[in-house]
C-alpha cells in the first residue's frame, strides 16, 4: 500500500518536524471542537506517461494535502516557519524501500468561507511526491 | 517475438543530486551553479583510398569543452574560483571535478565522479544584463582530460 506508506510518513514526518498531533482524515468542519494540530487528506494520484521507451507508465505522483490549525496568529506565525523549515529539509524519502521525491506547494492560509471558528488561525499547502 | 517487460523504472534524478568542486572533493561545492555541461569528442583523421568506398578513422585525441553558467552572488568568489572573473593569457588552469550522488539529501553518496584537469575558461559572458533580472556569468571552458570514475 504505497498511498498509505506516503501518508503514514508525512504524518509521522509532520508530529516531529511542527511538533503537533497529526491525523489521517480532515476534521469535521460543522462541528465546533476542532482540535488543534495537523489533519492528513489524499487529494490526487496523477500518473505520467511516456517517460521512456520500452513502456508507457512508469512514474507516480500523489498529492495529500496538509492542514495544520493553531490557537492564535502568533502561533500560526510560527507554524508557517515551522513548515518552510521541513519544505526545506525534507526532499526526498525513503518510502516502501524506493526513493521518493517531496515538492511542497504554497503554505497558504487555509479558507475559512464558512466562518468556522477553528479554522481562524490554519495553515494549509499541497505535499507532492513523486516515484 | 513476445515482447519482454523493461525493468522498473528509476525515478527522480535531477541536477539536484550534483556536486562541482574546484580542485578536490574536500572544498566546500560551488553553491551559485546555473548550469554545468560538458562535451568530449574524439577527433580522428581520415583516409580514403581508390577503389574502396569506406573510410578510415585514425583516432588522434579526446577534446572536451563545454559550459558552466554561475550566479552573480554577494561576492564573485566563485567567479574567480573557477577561473572566471578576468582572462589572462597563461591563467594557471584549475582542476574542476563534477560528483554525481545516487539522491539528492546529504544521505545520498557519490555514483560517479568526473575530474576535469587542466580547467580553463575560455570565454566570458557576464554583465549586469537587464533592469530586474538576477545576472549570471556564463563562461565556455576547456579541458586537457576528463576521467571518470
Amino acid at each position: 500500500m504505497t498511498t498509505r506508506a506516503i501518508v503514514d510518513w508525512l504524518e509521522a514526518t509532520v508530529v516531529s518536524d511542527l511538533g503537533v498531533t497529526c491525523q489521517k482524515s480532515m476534521p469535521a468542519f460543522d462541528r465546533p471542537d476542532i482540535a488543534a494540530g495537523a489533519y492528513i487528506g489524499w487529494e490526487a494520484t496523477t500518473g505520467e506517461y511516456g517517460a521512456r521507451v520500452s513502456a508507457s507508465l512508469d512514474k507516480w505522483e500523489t498529492q495529500v494535502s496538509l492542514l495544520v490549525i493553531t490557537a492564535n496568529e502568533v502561533a500560526l506565525l510560527a507554524m508557517v516557519d515551522l513548515l518552510e523549515a521541513m519544505a526545506t529539509t525534507r526532499t526526498e524519502a525513503t518510502i516502501s524501500s524506493k526513493r521518493v521525491r517531496v515538492r511542497f506547494a504554497a503554505i497558504q492560509r487555509a479558507d475559512n468561507s464558512i466562518a468556522v471558528e477553528a479554522l481562524r488561525y490554519a495553515a494549509t499547502t499541497t505535499v507532492q511526491f513523486m516515484r | 517475438m513476445a515482447k519482454v517487460a523493461p525493468p522498473a523504472f528509476a525515478p527522480g534524478n535531477d541536477a539536484s543530486q550534483w556536486l562541482l568542486f574546484v580542485g578536490a572533493t574536500t572544498t566546500t561545492p560551488l553553491g551559485q551553479v546555473k548550469t554545468f555541461d560538458w562535451t568530449q569528442a574524439i577527433t580522428s583523421s581520415d583516409q580514403v583510398r581508390v577503389g574502396d568506398s569506406r573510410m578510415y578513422y585514425t583516432d588522434n585525441g579526446v577534446t572536451v569543452t563545454g559550459n558552466l553558467e554561475l550566479w552573480q552572488g554577494a561576492t564573485s568568489a566563485e567567479q574567480t574560483a573557477v577561473g572566471g572573473k578576468v582572462l589572462t593569457v597563461d591563467d594557471t588552469p584549475k582542476v574542476l571535478i563534477a560528483v554525481y550522488h545516487s539522491a539528492e539529501a546529504t544521505s545520498g553518496s557519490a555514483v560517479d565522479t568526473y575530474t576535469f584537469t587542466d580547467f580553463r575558461i575560455t570565454q566570458i559572458g557576464a554583465g549586469p544584463r537587464e533592469g530586474q533580472s538576477s545576472s549570471y556569468s556564463a563562461f565556455a571552458w576547456r579541458a586537457t582530460l576528463l576521467a571518470a570514475t
